[in-house]
């Protein structure tokens, strides 16, 4: 009611109805509370279960594995073929050759030369692509799946009857080494390049860069290229991972009739030396002149594929660096404003493997960051959390989802998984080795980020950062050039 | 999960989704996905680096930055704190037309994201500070330092804008800015960009994944359903531009080969000769058979090249970027692309030529909608470009219906060899510190 009239209801009340009961008070107007909606945050609801698909198996006659996700609801498909022989089948001094070798074998190959090849794959909508690490290659094709049966047949050619000619093997001389110099130029490849080098060794297979050496490139010669596919590409240890609209009975036939002649051939067993102990090492610098920021590059020793620990391992990597609110990230990029980003991660081979940090730091604020990044590392060894192992389990859980989303991302699961000889289920072992994690199994990996034995490189503009550097107490500099 | 077909089957391609419109004005996108339990909340603003204003070059994304910085009912870092807590994560990017942000996570964190998007729709710009401002301004100038000053060929990105727009064009400057630009940004301009520009009248939410849709109204209607309505500022208006600014730009940069860079003035997105320009685009540079891929690189004249339409709301940019090898000039190769584009203007593309531009786009569309992120987002451009999110069908027959002489066609209005604009880098050797033992 409004109050004017309220009070001239009072004033007039007596002289219209004398009582000796006092009047009944106003009625009280039932004013709904205004609630904000938006004043309190809802909790989330119960966790969704998530019990990821298996793979069907077979193997060809020959006996290569095949793993296939079938998913008809696009009708497209990716398939990779792995081999376990990567780089470090690499000659010593011939750094390169199975880049090399793994891009002459799409430049020609069965009837088709170079340019015949990219215009029967490319009319068709399909691709073909490959990879190569330390420890093995890839070929993947993708493409409608109208274009399967076509698709293995380019495939096979690509493998096993690749031309490997001197002209082709002349020409991707030229454009690798051209785009190994264009790299060059790119800081957080030199930092990176640079680091493994100095971590494993100069003559590491892991610590020779499987793209290459200037002058490695330019030694390797079409014999070196023949031989290196011969001894790469045999069906001993090969693997095929296959995702998308095709089913299993569809497949086998066709994979069948194109590879299941591959010959097997006879396993090379490369011997990979362990990691160099490294104790006290000076911080390692790249100059690079005039540039606005210094890449950073940090390797720790780090695990092999399938090592123990694994799991809380890769969580307690997570909380460092993994994601926007870690540690580092919020230190450095959000509280200090150093940088646009900085991650930790794992780097893992074979035989072996480093944990790593990587960032651009503003070239001004180079020692400063550094001392702040060596204070969060010694803070590491003290573990984390409960709230951050929560954190870091939602990530890993969400990269192993967001691996699911496209069938390149599926098939590559699998290949990976094959590869590293482990059950088909390994996505959902993955999921319950994560979810099994408590915060005390992360205190002891944590000791792995001991920078008393980690390789550090920086590079940057040595005549801004080295007098700051020095004047906060970092000494031991070596100035080194990349490799 | 995406129904969607090749063209060839003649099917029509769809991302199934229920849209309506709150009556505050904000556009509401809702796709159901089961197939992981995943949600993803992709918010669209229609406000990006051409409504700067002037001598605010870089404020549209730097306010994409300050859109994290909390607000009084989540304050600090608690937006990404409690979204990875709970197994999520989000990211945002800005361009000229737009700023997008979305989140991800599982399916039970949809609630929280819907009340993280309405609370700093509703409330951000009352919680922003000096401080914050000045942090992000830091992260922005260094992400500036990362993409551009330190990346080979990165400044070539900040010359295009004002080689090809006239000066006052909103297309005119870059979306990063200037540093100077950035540094002269204020907590006046924060606050009022946020009341102008972050009004649920120029949103739209989609809503996609592993989700129920009357539980998802229900609460898209709590949070975002209060938010005021307002009136929204006037949006530039710049006449077609069809004239480069500069015929030539020469820049220096710390690298180890020349680059060549060509540009043109170009179709706007989603309008007509858009998808031919792409084709164009794809027929000339992607993949081994492509023909400059073939004059160039194949016979050993060029490292890489690379070609691009890219269609915006007041027209487009077609560019050509080439990179030497050693003992070429930028000349010659310049030379060669105009006279692939002189031929194929003057004659259209052979059949398989068309055959291999079609299929190589069908499949890429099919891959690039395989993320539930990207559908999401599919959906809020096609609404903020078209005004139906319901354009897919329409996009992947433009592509289907584009022939052989409209291709040329296209060629030939757009891209005469009087109307091209060159920014080409020089190598510059770095000047190296005084080595001392």
């Amino acid at each position: 009611m409004n109050p004017i009239l309220l009070a001239l209801a009072l004033v007039i009340a007596p002289a219209q109805a004398r009582s000796r009961k006092p009047p009944p008070p106003p009625p009280v107007m039932e004013v709904a509370p205004v609630v904000d909606p938006l004043a309190t945050m809802p909790t989330p609801g119960p966790a969704v279960a998530f019990a990821p698909a298996l793979p069907e198996t077979a193997a060809l006659s020959n006996g290569v594995p095949v793993w296939i996700a079938p998913s008809p609801t696009l009708p497209i498909f990716t398939l990779i073929v792995s081999t376990p022989r990567g780089s470090q089948l690499d000659a010593n001094g011939k750094e390169g050759t199975a880049a090399m070798a793994m891009e002459v074998m799409r430049r020609g190959a069965g009837t088709r030369d170079s340019e015949a090849f990219a215009a029967e794959v490319e009319r068709r909508g399909l691709s073909i692509g490959s990879d190569v690490g330390p420890g093995g290659a890839w070929v993947a094709l993708s493409g409608p799946t109208s274009q399967l049966t076509v698709g293995l047949e380019l495939l096979a050619d690509c493998l096993l009857r690749p031309r490997l000619d001197g002209k082709e093997i002349k020409k991707t001389r030229e454009l690798l080494l051209a785009g190994l110099q264009q790299d060059l130029s790119e800081p957080s490849f030199v930092a990176a390049r640079t680091a493994s080098s100095l971590f494993w060794g100069p003559k590491h297979p892991y610590g020779r860069p499987a793209g290459g050496t200037e002058a490695g490139l330019g030694k390797v010669g079409a014999v070196d290229v023949r031989k290196w596919h011969a001894a790469a590409w045999k069906a001993t240890g090969a693997t095929i991972a296959v995702a998308g609209a095709v089913t299993k009975a569809q497949l086998l036939p066709l994979l069948e009739a194109q590879l299941g002649g591959w010959a097997l051939g006879k396993a090379i067993d490369v011997p990979v030396p362990a990691a160099p102990v490294h104790a006290g090492e000076p911080i390692f610098v790249v100059d690079a002149p005039d540039s606005a920021q210094t890449g950073f590059y940090l390797a720790f020793p780090g695990l092999a594929h399938g090592a123990g620990a694994e799991a809380p391992t890769r969580l307690g990597t997570i909380v460092l660096g993994g994601t926007f609110t870690s540690r580092l990230n919020a230190l450095l990029r959000e509280e200090k404003g150093y940088t646009y980003g900085v991650r930790a991660e794992m780097d893992q081979e074979r035989a072996g493997g480093t944990l790593v940090v990587r960032t651009r730091i503003r070239t001004d604020v180079t020692a400063e960051a550094l001392i702040e990044l060596n204070g969060q590392l010694d803070k590491m060894r003290a573990g984390i959390d409960a709230a951050e192992l929560q954190k870091a389990f939602g990530a890993a859980r969400g990269d192993v989802i967001a691996a699911l989303e496209s069938q390149a991302g599926v098939a590559g699961t699998l290949a990976e998984a094959l590869t590293l000889g482990r059950s088909p289920d390994s996505v959902a072992t993955d999921l319950a080795r994560y979810a099994a994690v408590q915060v005390t199994d992360v205190t002891a990996p944590m000791a792995l980020w001991d920078r008393n034995h980690a390789v550090f490189v920086l590079v940057g503009d040595r005549k801004l950062i080295e007098p700051k550097l020095r004047e906060k107490g970092f000494t031991n500099l070596s100035f080194v050039t990349p490799p | 999960m995406l129904a969607l077909v090749l063209a060839a089957t003649a099917a029509e391609p769809s991302l199934p989704f229920v849209r309506y419109e709150l009556p505050n004005g904000l556009q509401v996108i809702l796709m159901e996905d089961h197939h992981l339990p995943q949600v993803v909340v992709d918010t669209w603003y229609r406000v990006g680096s051409k409504e700067e204003a002037p001598g605010r070059s870089g404020f549209a994304h730097l306010f994409e930055h300050l859109m994290f910085m909390g607000t009084d009912r989540l304050p600090g870092s608690g937006f990404d704190r409690v979204m990875e807590a709970q197994g999520g994560w989000n990211n945002a990017w800005t361009m000229e037309d737009a700023t997008n942000y979305y989140d991800v996570g599982p399916s039970n964190l949809l609630e929280t994201f819907l009340w993280m998007e309405a609370d700093r729709m509703q409330a951000l710009g009352r919680a922003m500070t000096q401080e914050k401002l000045d942090l992000q301004r830091e992260v922005v100038r260094n992400e500036r330092r990362q993409s551009l000053e330190d990346r080979p060929y990165g400044m070539v990105e900040i010359e295009l804008c004002t080689a090809l727009f006239p000066h006052g064009h909103p297309y005119a400057h870059s979306v990063i800015g200037s540093h100077e630009d950035l540094q002269a940004a204020s907590l006046e301009d924060v606050q009022g960009f946020f009341a102008s520009w972050y009004v649920p009248n120029n949103a739209s939410l989609v809503v996609a994944g592993d989700f129920n849709v009357d539980e998802a109204k229900r609460w898209i209607e709590t949070y975002f359903g209060g938010l005021a309505r307002r009136e929204l500022p006037a949006r530039p208006e710049p006449a077609p531009v069809r004239a480069p600014q500069k015929a030539t730009v020469t820049i220096t940069d710390q690298v180890d080969a020349p680059q060549l860079n060509v540009y043109w003035h170009s179709p706007a997105k989603y309008q007509a000769g858009d998808a031919e320009m792409q084709l164009v685009a794809d027929l000339l540079g992607s993949g081994e058979s492509a023909r400059l891929y073939r004059r160039l690189v194949d016979a050993g004249l060029a490292q890489e090249v690379s070609v691009f339409q890219y269609g915006l709301h007041h027209g487009g940019i077609f560019g050509v970027t080439v990179i030497p090898m050693k003992g070429v000039t930028v000349e010659e190769l310049d030379a060669i692309v105009l006279e692939e584009l002189g031929r194929l203007a003057n004659a259209p593309p052979t059949a398989e030529e068309m055959e291999r531009v079609r299929n190589q786009h069908a499949i890429a569309t099919f891959q690039e909608l395989e993320p539930l992120q990207n559908r999401a987002e599919a959906l809020n451009r096609y609404w903020a470009y078209t005004g139906s999110p319901a354009w897919l069908g329409k996009d992947v027959a433009r592509f289907a219906d584009a022939t052989a002489p409209s291709l040329s066609a296209a060629v030939a209005e757009w891209l005469p060899a009087a109307k091209a604009s060159r920014i080409i880098v020089t190598p510059q050797p770095p000047v190296a510190a005084e080595v001392k033992p």
